[in-house]
């Protein structure tokens, strides 16, 4: 008989347990209405997430999305206001979000700094360039409305971004799970000694996921600019901590090559869940960062302990 | 005889020199910037600003070197920023209500250990990677003093005896400069006098080799993490002592805060996240460098933002930098030169 796991379970039973409270808690809290619009407001997340899960299963870590996403906010927002054409801001977008995650790859891979240092030298550098794009204060004005149609927009009166977050998260599992990348990808966060012995050219994947987490992040930053309508350069704060969050409650491995985009998708609906019954109780907003950081505390260890269990026969006591 | 004990001293100074490279490079490029700063700025090498300058690195300093230990042992703490903000509101939620300067050091010195323990504890015996624990324990403490202060400041009357800590001068030098050297000198002396200190360098570079030669590991990694708490709560200490009242950091969230200091100090001054590498030393002219930098900045008209970037830029060439030489040659030198040692005692 296979033995059960826990922590295989765990997202699930999470997801099942809040939505349970959730219908105890609060009227409103079954309702389309209610899970569109948890879906609609955890777009930014999800694009982040899905890039963060992709670094974690490398084996790496990228700490510069919220600045990624707080400098093409500013960016996108300054040119919407000049009235810029969207798919023009886009296209700008992406090669920001490239960049940077080239830049991320290239640091990692090339010159051997660890993910950590180098995410976290971009991170500094690309907060401090939002803050000099804009001088210091936000970019207000009056922003096109075809330019903020792309995240309140519907069709067929559904939300825009209920369809980016299916897209989104359909993508990632496809290349994923049925792509050469995404064996690849498996196959670095595995062991990349191995790897390399197999023909995979390491260093080539990992700068693509780095560019890819950067991409991610950058347009995550172009739909805050849509939705608040501003280009506000202290946007983003934290988001790396928030997409961690949802990656290690969804299963992903700190360590490296573990983790699905189903589970990151199961994990992404645990914390927006719980973001939202926490608004609909009306607690602080100050105290999402005490909750957040004692759930991922709690999934980690009991995911530790796990592994733990699975290899009595490595040294445990170091 | 008098010709070989000549060779063994020029020997021995090739050696230290060779060890210390890293650190006497920043030394040189500080003391290079200062030689340089009167043609930018005129105020820079005045005396007043200079005490101040090395007020300002002081904070920084002992974080970093707190810091160090963790690094050293292949761990990183990124809650420091948040204990150091719990530190302050404690203490001067403590102050106002009417306790004495002792009773509220002597708390906060007790719930810094406290954070160092839970940190080191969840490392080692929760089996979780320290980047992990530590941003868990950032958010929560970040948390809670939005949650006490509701954002806003925090201040009152304040015992005169608290405030002398951070306000006060011995000889010319202002207190929290004197308990920097302090903080230097112990610490300096635990990492090359001690056996705690050898244990640490050893669990840093090889967790296996280190226990396998009966050192206690789980133990010795907790003790890195109290280290570094503790010395993060002198630095808050300090820090709400200069002013007297307690502000929350308004960039709450994410890692922006003293922490990013810290650990860019340690780092420019040769430690690895790797762990086993880097000295005190390195520690204390890293944040030196960081302050002198902070300090001419503005001095000479680079704008706030743009300094930050610099920094930014600094660090990743200081660890690129670090990574180029660190060709495994320094380890080697300074394990015969540990053994010389032992064998001339």
């Amino acid at each position: 008989m296979k033995k059960f796991e826990l922590s295989k379970l765990l997202s699930i039973i999470m997801l099942v347990v809040l939505i349970l409270l959730g219908s105890q808690l609060s009227d409103s809290f079954l309702s389309v209405r209610n899970f569109s619009n948890i879906i609609q407001y955890s777009v930014e997340t999800a694009l982040i997430s899905i890039g963060m899960a992709l670094v974690l299963i490398i084996g790496g870590i990228d700490l510069s999305v919220g600045s990624v996403l707080a400098f093409s906010t500013v960016v996108s927002a300054k040119l919407a206001l000049a009235g810029v054409n969207t798919a023009v801001i886009l296209i700008v977008t992406i090669v920001i979000g490239f960049t940077v995650g080239a830049i991320n790859g290239l640091l990692i891979t090339k010159t051997k700094v660890e993910a950590f240092m180098a995410t976290l030298g971009t991170m500094m550098v690309m907060r401090a360039c939002t803050f000099l794009f804009t001088g210091g204060g936000p970019l207000t004005g009056s922003i096109k409305t075809s330019f903020q149609q792309i995240i309140k927009g519907k069709f067929l009166n559904v939300q825009y971004g209920i369809f980016y977050v299916i897209i989104m998260f359909v993508l990632a599992g496809i290349i994923l799970s049925r792509t050469r990348f995404g064996r690849h990808v498996y196959a670095v966060g595995g062991g990349e000694e191995t790897a390399k012995l197999f023909g995979v050219q390491v260093d080539k994947v990992k700068i693509a996921v780095y560019i890819i987490s950067g991409i991610l992040a950058a347009l995550a930053g172009m739909i805050i600019a849509a939705r608040i309508g501003i280009g506000e350069p202290r946007s983003g704060y934290g988001y790396e901590m928030i997409a961690i969050t949802v990656c290690v409650v969804g299963g992903v491995s700190m360590t490296g090559g573990k983790g699905t985009v189903t589970g990151t998708f199961i994990g992404l609906m645990v914390i927006s869940i719980i973001k939202n019954l926490m608004n609909l109780m009306n607690i602080d907003t100050n105290a999402q960062p005490i909750v957040n950081g004692i759930i991922i505390l709690i999934v980690a260890l009991i995911i530790s302990r796990e592994m733990l269990g699975k290899r009595k026969s490595l040294v445990k006591q170091i | 005889m008098a010709l070989q004990k000549n060779t063994f001293i020029k020997d021995k100074l090739i050696l230290g020199i060779k060890e210390y490279m890293n650190e006497l490079s920043i030394a040189a490029l500080i003391v290079l910037i200062t030689c340089i700063s009167p043609l930018l700025s005129s105020v820079f090498l005045a005396g007043d600003n200079l005490l101040n300058l090395l007020r300002q690195t002081s904070y920084t300093a002992i974080a970093a070197m707190g810091m160090y230990f963790v690094i050293l042992i292949g761990g990183i703490d990124l809650s420091i920023g948040a204990t150091i903000q719990v530190v302050g509101m404690v203490s001067i939620m403590m102050l106002t209500s009417g306790y004495s300067t002792v009773t509220t050091i002597v708390c906060v010195v007790l719930i810094g250990l406290v954070i160092g323990l839970v940190n080191g504890v969840l490392v080692t015996f929760g089996k979780l990677q320290p980047f992990v624990v530590t941003l868990v324990t950032k958010s929560i403490m970040d948390g809670i003093v939005l949650v006490t202060t509701d954002g806003a400041s925090i201040s009152g009357k304040v015992p005169e005896s608290f405030v002398k800590i951070g306000t006060e001068y011995i000889g010319i030098f202002p207190v929290p400069v004197v308990i920097t050297m302090i903080v230097f000198g112990i610490t300096f002396i635990l990492m090359s006098r001690t056996t705690y200190g050898r244990r640490l360098f050893v669990t840093g570079s090889n967790k296996v080799a280190s226990y396998n030669s009966g050192t206690n590991v789980r133990l010795i990694q907790i003790s890195a993490y109290i280290l570094c708490a503790l010395l993060a709560t002198i630095s808050g200490v300090l820090t709400v002592a200069r002013i007297g009242a307690f502000q929350p950091s308004t960039t709450h969230g994410g890692a922006t805060g003293m922490e990013l200091n810290a650990i860019a100090a340690a780092v420019i001054g040769g430690a690895s996240l790797s762990g086993g590498k880097g000295s005190v030393i390195g520690a204390l002219f890293g944040a030196l460098l960081y302050g002198v930098l902070s300090n001419l900045f503005p001095l000479i008209g680079v704008n706030s933002y743009l300094q930050q970037l610099i920094q930014g830029v600094i660090i990743i060439v200081a660890v690129i930098a670090a990574g180029r030489n660190s060709s495994s040659s320094k380890i080697k030198l300074r394990k015969s030169n540990g053994g010389s040692h032992e064998y001339s005692t």
